[in-house]
């Protein structure tokens, strides 16, 4: 049994600086998945993927960006001038994360304005050093 | 990919729809189950019976009369079994091998290796607590644990671009279909369920 299971050049690598490439999987038909990297020591080949990425959200295609934590969120959309992608900033699970402990009485109505007041927010993460997938829109099933 | 004989389901919006639905089954059909009926015949509707665990269709007769009809083999899944395998046509090795790389750069060791070997992955949601069996062509079953007991929720079915009727099979190879259930769920869980399909246990398009 092999102890390898992932072929190495699959993994993305870093740049000469030794920092991580950000890369889009994108699931295809036809020729299979394709590959879309951020080379970071090339301005012009993040510009240029940056708008294939924004061009793809426009299309509908479902991004799902991977964050520092490991949790994965659907990228709404992309800006191809910095390379980030934007993230709704309404998370369930950070609203969720006070819930064992004890409120005040008369403070139930606050944490709910703060919930709400969360949802017009977006996030920034940037493409750089960022693994996502990508898939098409969906015929059901 | 289109297969003669095979209708590709396509997803309207997609850049190549109009190209794929150009090889389709003839639409003038009139169809019972898949096989053609005699003219004079039409079906007036059709239901899913718990009892008989089978589609039922209503015929109007020539003579008037509505009466129910079980189109054949529509209580087992081998028909599907059989066209799945069939629209495998459409898929290359290289495609899935390539998918393989990368679904196992997105889960641990022990749960790739159980798919290789099983086709099967769990996996639980952080956000709802619900358990997903993820299955190599077969529609995701979504699970609710309470305690010792396990409620079976139902089965989600979804392909990205398109699919072919009447299997389990996508227009992309299998494993992709299953990056796509893994990837939804964990990056959008509530879109996942809209944009599913969603099966009782105890319909034959669950796989169950």
């Amino acid at each position: 049994m092999p102890d390898q299971l992932v072929d190495p050049s699959f993994i993305v690598g870093t740049d000469n600086e030794g920092d991580p490439i950000g890369s889009v999987a994108v699931l295809n038909v036809g020729l299979g998945d394709a590959k879309l990297t951020f080379d970071n020591d090339d301005p012009g080949e993040v510009l240029r993927v940056g708008q294939m990425v924004k061009d793809m959200i426009r299309r509908g295609y479902m991004l799902m960006v991977e964050r520092e934590d490991g949790k994965y969120e659907r990228a709404q959309d992309f800006d191809p001038e910095t390379a980030e992608y934007i993230i709704a900033g309404y998370d369930p699970i950070e609203e969720d994360d006070g819930e064992g402990q004890e409120k005040p009485q008369g403070k139930a109505k606050t944490s709910r304005k703060k919930a709400s007041k969360k949802r017009g927010k977006t996030k920034r993460v940037p493409a750089k050093g960022t693994r996502a997938v990508a898939a098409s829109k969906t015929a059901g099933g | 990919m289109p297969i003669q004989g095979e209708r590709l389901i396509v997803e309207p919006s997609y850049l190549y729809a109009d190209v794929f639905r150009a090889v389709e089954r003839d639409p003038e059909l009139n169809e019972l189950g898949g096989e053609a009926i005699d003219a004079g015949y039409r079906i007036r509707g059709c239901f899913w019976s718990t009892r008989w665990r089978s589609y039922v269709s209503l015929v109007q007769c020539p003579d008037g009369k509505v009466r129910k009809a079980f189109a054949r083999g529509s209580g087992n899944q081998v028909d599907k079994i059989l066209r799945t395998m069939g629209c495998s046509e459409a898929w290359g090795l290289e495609q899935e091998h390539n998918a393989l790389q990368l679904l196992a750069t997105l889960l641990p060791h022990h749960m790739f290796r159980r798919y290789l070997l099983t086709g099967v992955f769990l996996e639980t949601s952080k956000r709802s607590g619900v358990v997903y069996v993820f299955r190599k062509l077969r529609p995701t079953i979504a699970i609710r644990p309470r305690g010792d007991e396990l409620k079976f929720l139902c089965t989600l079915c979804l392909h990205p671009i398109a699919y072919y009727e009447d299997s389990w099979a996508g227009a992309m190879c299998p494993t992709d279909d299953v990056i796509a259930h893994l990837m939804m769920m964990r990056g959008d869980e509530v879109m996942f369920w809209r944009r599913s399909n969603q099966h009782g246990m105890d319909r034959p398009e669950s796989g169950l």
